[in-house]
C-alpha cells in the first residue's frame, strides 16, 4: 500500500438528533432540544474531543415534514457562530445556496462570521436542487442543473471578488451574466484570510466547480474502485486548473453505527430502524432508482428493467454522483431481495458501516491509503452518544495507525486541513 | 411608563469589532451583569457598509455575554425575507428568546419595508413550537396539522413557506421599525411592537394616534415625556459604554432570564395564519 504522510480530514455532519431517522426516540432530549444551544454545543465538544477538523451543516431553506425525521431548524451560519464561540478549535462548515442568496450579502456575512470565529469557518457551496425551495423564493420552478451551475460558478467568483477586496482596499466590481455590481466592503479578512470552500455534487458541472474553487469536497462513494477513480479524476482536474496537488481534500460520506461487537452494532442498527416505517427507507431508495419503491415486493429483487432504464442526469431526483456510485454498488446485489438491500442501503446517501471500532478504523485506513479519500464526512447514528463513542473508541485506533492527528496543531480550519492561507482569491 | 426606560445601547465605531475580538475593556463591564438588566445591545445600527454581520455577532455574544438581550438591524439589502426570517429566528432561539430585530428602510419605499416585515413576521409564526411533542409512545415528533404555509403573493415578494424553524419561546422576536417618515410611521401601526423615532414632528404624530393601536415608542435623542418604552443610546467608545452601563439598574438575579418581550412588558404577539393552507394537511397517527 503506498504511503502518505498527511492526516485524515474528518468532519461530522451534525444532522439534527442523528442520521438514523428515529434517533430522537432513543434520546432523552426535550422536544425543543434542536432550537436550544446545549444540543449543538454538546456535540461540538464531542467533535473537538475527537480532534475532528469541523462539524458540518447541510441545508435546504424549506420545511420538510418533521415526521418521522426532524431536520435542522436553525440557519447554518448562525449556528456556526454559536459553535465557534463555544469551542476552541473545531471548525464549522456551513452550507449556503448559490441559487437563493445574493453574492455580496453572503460574502460579507460569511467573512464576518469567519473573522468572529478566528478563522474557523467553511462555506459548503450548494446549488439546491430541491424544487420545493423555489416557492419560498418567488420562483415558480427551480432553475435546471445547467443554469444552477452556471450561476454557481459566477456566484463563487463574485464572492471571492468581495473577499479579495476585503484583503485589499475594499473596492470590488463584478460584471457577469447573472450579477453586475460594484461597491466597497469594510469587513476585514479573517485569521485564515477567508472561509474555506467546500463543495458537494458529483455531476460534471459540480466536479468542475470543485476543481476550480474548492478546498474540500463532499462526495458520495459506495464502492472503493469508483471512489479511487473519481478521486484521481478530481485531483487531475484540480491540477489542470492550477491548484496544488493536495487540493481539494476529498471526503466521502460515511455512516457509522458502532458496537463493541458486530452483533451489538447490528442490534443497535435494527433497534433504530424498528422505529421507522418501511416507507421511509423505500422512499429514499425510490429516489435513487427513480421509481416508486413502495410499489415493489419487499422479498423480490429490484426488477432489472428499473435498474437498467436510461436516465437523464439533468432530470434525475438525486445527485449524479450518488446515482453513478449506486449503479456500481447495486451490481453485486441484483439478486438480493429489496429487504436485504435496504439494510446495506441504510446510509441514506452515504456508505454505511455497522461494526466495531476496529472494523471502522481499518476500513477508513484502507480508503485513505488507497487514495480513495483524504478523509470522511461522518454520519453518526445519534447525537451526542454516537459521536462520543467515535471520539473515545475509533479515534485512538486511527491515531495508533498514524493517520489521525494527536492534537490540534493549527489555529485555523484552512491550516488544519492543509490548505494553507487563501491564495489566488479571484480565480 | 417607567421612570427609567430600557436602554438600547447601539454599539458604533470600533465597539462591535472590539466586542467580536473579545477586548476585555469592552467585555468586562457588560459581563459584570449576571442578572438581567434594563438594557440591551443593538448591533448594526451604524452607517453602511457594516464591518460585522449583526446576526453572527449577536450569536457569538449569546455565548460570551449570556443574558444580554441583543437586537440586530435588518435593512433587507440583498437579503430575501425567507433567509432573513430564519436567520433572525435562529438568533432568537440561541439567545433564549432575548432578541429583537430593528427594521430599517434605507431608501426602500415604506410599502416595500412594510411588506418585508409582514412576510418575515408571518414566517416567524408559521410553525408553532408547541407542535413539537417528541412522543416516543406514538412515534410522533411533531403534530404537523398546526403548521401553515404563509402563501404570500405580494407586490414585491412571493413566499410560500412554512419557515423551517418553529416559533420563538417569546412568541416571536421583538420587532422594531426605525421610522424616518410619516408614511413609515403610519405603515408601522399594527405591524411592529415598537417604532424608533428621532424626529420631534414624528413623535407628535405618534402621540396623536390612538394609544391602544399604536406601536410602543423608542426615543432616539429626543424628549418624550416619559412615554417611551425604551431609549436608543448610540455609543462610540469603551468609555461611553462603561459610563452607560454604570447607570443601568440591575434587577434581582433570577435563575431563568426573562425574554426580551417580557423585560419590555410588551404584549404577546402572533400573526393570524388561520386562513392559510396547511403545510402538511391533517396528520393521521
Amino acid at each position: 500500500m503506498p504511503d502518505r504522510n498527511d492526516h485524515l480530514t474528518l468532519n461530522v455532519n451534525l444532522q439534527a438528533f442523528g442520521q438514523r431517522p428515529a434517533a430522537w426516540q432513543f434520546s432523552g432530549a426535550s422536544p425543543t432540544a434542536l432550537v436550544e444551544p446545549a444540543h449543538w454545543i454538546t456535540s461540538a465538544h464531542a467533535a473537538e474531543r475527537g480532534l475532528l477538523d469541523a462539524v458540518f451543516f447541510a441545508d435546504q431553506p424549506v420545511l420538510h415534514n418533521p415526521n418521522p425525521r426532524p431536520g435542522n431548524p436553525l440557519e447554518p451560519i448562525t449556528l456556526a457562530s454559536l459553535i465557534t464561540a463555544a469551542t476552541e478549535h473545531v471548525g464549522v462548515i456551513a452550507s449556503a445556496s448559490t441559487t437563493y442568496n445574493n453574492p455580496v450579502e453572503l460574502a460579507e456575512r460569511l467573512l464576518s462570521a469567519d473573522a468572529i470565529s478566528g478563522g474557523r469557518l467553511g462555506w459548503n457551496v450548494v446549488t439546491t436542487y430541491n424544487k420545493a425551495v423555489s416557492a419560498n423564493f418567488g420562483l415558480s420552478e427551480a432553475p435546471d442543473r445547467q443554469e444552477r451551475y452556471r450561476r454557481a460558478g459566477e456566484f463563487v467568483h463574485a464572492v471571492k471578488a468581495v473577499w479579495a477586496a476585503a484583503a485589499a482596499d475594499g473596492q470590488y466590481i463584478h460584471n457577469g451574466e447573472f450579477f453586475q455590481f460594484e461597491g466597497t466592503t469594510t469587513v476585514e479578512p479573517s485569521a485564515q484570510g477567508s472561509p474555506v470552500i467546500f463543495q458537494a455534487g458529483g455531476s460534471e458541472q459540480g466536479r468542475d466547480l470543485a476543481a476550480r474553487h474548492a478546498e474540500g469536497v463532499f462526495t458520495v462513494e459506495l464502492t472503493l474502485p469508483r471512489a479511487i477513480e473519481n478521486y484521481t479524476d478530481l485531483k487531475r482536474r484540480a491540477a489542470a486548473a492550477g491548484r496544488h496537488r493536495s487540493l481539494p481534500r476529498i471526503t466521502p460520506g460515511l455512516s457509522l453505527v458502532i458496537g463493541s461487537t458486530v452483533a451489538e452494532a447490528r442490534a443497535r442498527f435494527d433497534e433504530f430502524e424498528s422505529k421507522v416505517p418501511d416507507s421511509y427507507a423505500l422512499r429514499s431508495l425510490g429516489n435513487v432508482i427513480a421509481h416508486d419503491a413502495t410499489t415493489l415486493a419487499l422479498d423480490e429483487p429490484i426488477p432489472a428493467e428499473i435498474l437498467d432504464k436510461p436516465w437523464d442526469p439533468d432530470a434525475h431526483p438525486t445527485s449524479t454522483g450518488y446515482r453513478l456510485t449506486f449503479l456500481d454498488w447495486i451490481q453485486e446485489r441484483r439478486h438480493q431481495s429489496i429487504r436485504e438491500i435496504l439494510r446495506d442501503f441504510g446510509g441514506y446517501g452515504s456508505r454505511i458501516i455497522i461494526g466495531t471500532p476496529e472494523q471502522i478504523a481499518d476500513d477508513m485506513e484502507l480508503w485513505f491509503r488507497s487514495f480513495a479519500a483524504d478523509g470522511f464526512n461522518l454520519m453518526i447514528d445519534q447525537f451526542p452518544d454516537g459521536l462520543q463513542t467515535f471520539a473515545d473508541q475509533v479515534v485512538p485506533l486511527l491515531q495508533r495507525k498514524g493517520i489521525h492527528k494527536r492534537e490540534y496543531g493549527a489555529a485555523t480550519l484552512r491550516e488544519g486541513i492543509g490548505a494553507g492561507r487563501a491564495r489566488g482569491l479571484v480565480g | 411608563m417607567t421612570a427609567s426606560p430600557f436602554q438600547l445601547l447601539a454599539l458604533q465605531g470600533d465597539l462591535p469589532g472590539r466586542l467580536a475580538a473579545g477586548d476585555p475593556d469592552v467585555v468586562r463591564p457588560l459581563a459584570a451583569f449576571t442578572g438581567h438588566s434594563g438594557a440591551g445591545l443593538v448591533l448594526g445600527e451604524e452607517s453602511r457598509p457594516l464591518r460585522y454581520d449583526p446576526a453572527a455577532l449577536a450569536t457569538a455574544l449569546s455565548v460570551r455575554l449570556p443574558r444580554w438581550p441583543v437586537l440586530t438591524v435588518s435593512d433587507g439589502a440583498g437579503d430575501h425575507p425567507y433567509n432573513a426570517a430564519r436567520r433572525f429566528l435562529s438568533v432568537d432561539h440561541l439567545t433564549g428568546g432575548r432578541s429583537g430585530v430593528v427594521f430599517r428602510s434605507r431608501g426602500s419605499a415604506p410599502r416595500h419595508t412594510a411588506e418585508r416585515i409582514s412576510v418575515i413576521r408571518a414566517l416567524w409564526n408559521s410553525w408553532p413550537i408547541h407542535s413539537l411533542v417528541a412522543d416516543r409512545g406514538t412515534g410522533i415528533y411533531a403534530h404537523t396539522e398546526g403548521i401553515r404555509a404563509i402563501d404570500h403573493q405580494g407586490r414585491d415578494f412571493a413566499v410560500y413557506g412554512a419557515l423551517d424553524s418553529p416559533t420563538s419561546i417569546q412568541g416571536e422576536p421583538v420587532s422594531l421599525w426605525y421610522v424616518a417618515t410619516a408614511e413609515e410611521l403610519d405603515a408601522a401601526h399594527g405591524l411592529v411592537d415598537l417604532v424608533i423615532i428621532d424626529d420631534p414632528a414624528l413623535l407628535g404624530r405618534w402621540a396623536a394616534s390612538a394609544q391602544d393601536e399604536r406601536p410602543g415608542l423608542v426615543a432616539s435623542g429626543i424628549a418624550h415625556d416619559d412615554e417611551a418604552t425604551a431609549e436608543l443610546v448610540p455609543l462610540h467608545s469603551a468609555y461611553e459604554l462603561a459610563e452607560a452601563v454604570a447607570g443601568i439598574p440591575t434587577a434581582e438575579r433570577v435563575d431563568a432570564a426573562p425574554s426580551l418581550r417580557a423585560v419590555l412588558c410588551l404584549p404577546p404577539r402572533s400573526y393570524d395564519l388561520s386562513s392559510k393552507p396547511l403545510a402538511f394537511g391533517v396528520q393521521h397517527a
